[in-house]
């Protein structure tokens, strides 16, 4: 299993430590959150990542909501 | 059938040339850049009177499509002396739609150096002296001219800054309620505007009918459809609520939010300046502040806004992303208030945002006045407004400031400052940077919202070439980009909406088509002015500097944008 910190950066505000197996992907993170991609920007460790990118142990994840425009 | 209008400025004469049939769907920067293309020689003088200043209206113009109205103005870019498209919303594309005109050509030079408007009604279109709005500011001048022709207008016009010529003047066009500050900002179209003499162009639709729609009931059925696209789209709603400002988490969190002089991506203050803050502060003062508001007729997204001061009045509408990146945290100012009324003195000056952060933010590094001094950028455009030398200097944009001061570090490709996207951090934007017709321009190719890793080189070319095309398909239908979501789903109703108004068969495949034709069409003026790909660049220390922010340099390799404009 590894820990996975995690920062909401919507209305919601909040913190959380996730539990994931070893092989997990954003997309499990995604799953887990119950979120979709479409809709949310997950940055780690400060890069954007797609869902299938392996996550580490120790790993700094925000959630942002994707923007239409700008 | 709509009309094309043609004012020689050298002899006062205006004459009107029919659309024909088969050029129906050549629209907004399809027919800006076609026409400049074809009757522009590359080489001339930007404030010769071989250039031209061209307005064209969209495919929707004139109808309550949402977002359908926005209006192209084109030249030869004095700022870039490349090929050049500004778009921008407000009701000015409605109006010409609504009298039947797709666009307005603006040729010569008036022989005595004269000041005119130039207005347009139903009955008639006249030359008028305007020579009591000389050096007149943007909001003033079109309080005058609601006075002078009516409340009711559309107006495209200059400030100051445009009849100076300077080169980080736009053109601003009203929103539906009056205000002057929708900006066609870049590539000093402005100072080309100036150069023709003309204060302000004039829309008078009393009593004008158009367009004649050819299937109103297949408009009106894909209409209602399109607006439950956007009510029920998630992410669009939060566009209504948070404007573009919504960016500021996204790119500070990405390092990719310009900051003092690009030479960070995240700033300490970005949650003062962010869209959350935005929204706070405009519901809390009430008065004229309003989160949400429509920049033209019809619009079902709102992304606009009015920025109200502690007393509540209107200091400026809208505040914008770009602006608060540029203007804000590019200039180390984590301060709304003082934001709001950079844009404002900006917008009533007649002058680009982002150009104009640009060149607030190298005269920072100058030592002019230091980082994060709301009051010094103040000062620095009351130099402007008193056209004082160093007023001068900064109206002409970033990279002339930034080459007078001495500056080693100026974020710009093709003479125009870059938006408010780092492009290490954003690198697809850096790609769209480099290999766009128009110079710096994050509209041309924008990737922030594309599923792709931001930071890494690959596939950052196709994303940009995707977002290239799909971006100049809606310049050239005249639709606001950020409809573009609402239409994933459904992208034939682009062409349906076109062949329900214009009854000319129209397909999606088509208007993508006539968007790469557009691209085409603008490199080759540029290649014929004397761009090569080896203008294809962004400056050197992109790619040797590393943001510290995002830990990354601009890495994207050289020959495959080469490969760009290779469509199939
Ligand atoms: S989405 Fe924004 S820019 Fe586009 S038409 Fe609406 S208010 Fe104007």
């Amino acid at each position: 299993m590894k820990k996975i910190e995690v920062k909401w950066m919507t209305n919601k505000r909040k913190e959380e430590t996730i539990e994931l197996t070893d092989s997990a992907t954003v997309q499990d993170l995604l799953h887990e959150l119950d979120i979709d991609h479409e809709n949310y920007l997950i940055v780690v460790n400060g890069s954007n990542r797609l869902p299938d990118y392996q996550l580490s142990d120790g790993d700094r994840i925000k959630i942002l909501h994707a923007m239409a425009g700008g | 059938m709509s009309k094309l209008i043609r004012v020689q400025l050298g002899t006062g004469e205006i004459k009107e040339e029919e659309i024909s049939k088969d050029a129906v769907l050549l629209a907004g920067r399809a027919l800006t850049s076609k026409l400049l293309a074809e009757e522009v020689n590359p080489n001339c003088d930007v404030f010769g009177k071989n250039n031209k200043l061209v307005l064209a209206s969209g495919l929707y113009a004139g109808t309550t499509i949402s977002c359908g109205n926005r209006i192209s103005i084109g030249g030869k870019s004095p700022l870039t002396g490349t090929i050049k498209e500004s778009n921008a919303g407000g009701n000015v594309a409605y109006k010409m739609g609504k009298l039947g005109i797709r666009a307005i050509v603006l040729e010569g030079l008036p022989k005595d150096g004269s000041l005119q408007i130039l207005h347009i009604s139903n009955e008639k279109m006249e030359l008028i002296p305007a020579e009591e709005y000389r050096e007149m500011s943007v909001y003033p001048a079109a309080e005058k001219l609601r006075q002078q022709f009516g409340d009711k207008v559309g107006i495209s016009m200059i400030g100051p800054t445009g009849e100076r010529r300077s080169l980080a003047s736009g053109i601003a066009n009203t929103d539906k309620d009056g205000r002057p500050s929708r900006y066609c900002g870049r590539g000093g179209l402005g100072a080309l505007m100036g150069s023709k003499g003309i204060k302000a162009i004039v829309l008078d639709d009393t009593n004008s009918k158009g367009p004649k729609t050819t299937d109103k009931a297949a408009l009106k059925k894909i209409r209602s459809q399109l607006n439950k696209e956007i009510l029920s789209n998630e992410a669009l709603g939060r566009f209504t609520k948070y404007g573009t400002a919504g960016m500021v988490d996204i790119t500070n969190n990405l390092g990719a939010l310009p900051t003092r002089n690009f030479s960070r991506g995240s700033f300490d203050l970005a949650e003062e300046i962010n869209g959350n803050k935005l929204h706070e502060v405009i519901t809390q003062r009430g008065g004229e502040g309003n989160p949400t508001h429509a920049c033209m007729p019809g619009c079902v997204i709102r992304c606009s806004n009015a920025y109200p001061n502690d007393k509540g009045k209107e200091v400026v509408a809208p505040l914008e992303y770009e602006t608060i990146g540029l203007v804000g945290s590019n200039c180390g100012i984590g301060d709304l208030d003082a934001i709001a009324e950079l844009n404002y003195r900006c917008n009533n000056l007649g002058l680009d945002t982002i150009d104009m952060g640009g060149a607030i933010a190298v005269a920072m590094e100058a030592g002019v006045v230091p980082f994060g001094d709301g009051q010094g950028a103040l000062k620095l455009m009351d130099e402007i407004e008193e056209n004082s030398w160093l007023g001068r200097i900064l109206s002409s944009g970033g990279v002339r400031t930034g080459q007078v001061l001495g500056v080693k570090r100026i974020p710009a490709v093709k003479g125009q400052i870059m938006a408010a996207y780092d492009p290490r951090a954003v690198k697809g934007l850096g790609v769209t940077y480099a290999t766009s017709t128009m110079g710096a321009d994050h509209t041309a190719g924008q990737t922030v919202r594309m599923p792709i890793e931001h930071h890494s080189a690959k596939g950052q070319v196709e994303a940009s070439r995707k977002a290239q095309i799909t971006n100049t398909m809606h310049d050239c239908i005249g639709t606001c980009l950020f409809i573009n979501g609402a239409f994933a789903n459904n992208p034939e109703w682009l062409g349906n909406l076109a062949e329900a108004i214009h009854g000319v068969p129209c397909t999606y495949e088509e208007l993508q088509a006539i968007a790469k034709k557009t691209l085409l069409l603008e490199r080759d003026f540029n290649q014929r002015a004397g761009f090569s790909d080896n203008d294809d660049r962004l400056p050197e220390f992109f790619y040797i500097e590393e943001n510290p922010d995002s830990k990354t340099v601009f890495d994207v390799p050289e020959e495959e944008m080469r490969h760009l404009f290779e469509f199939d």
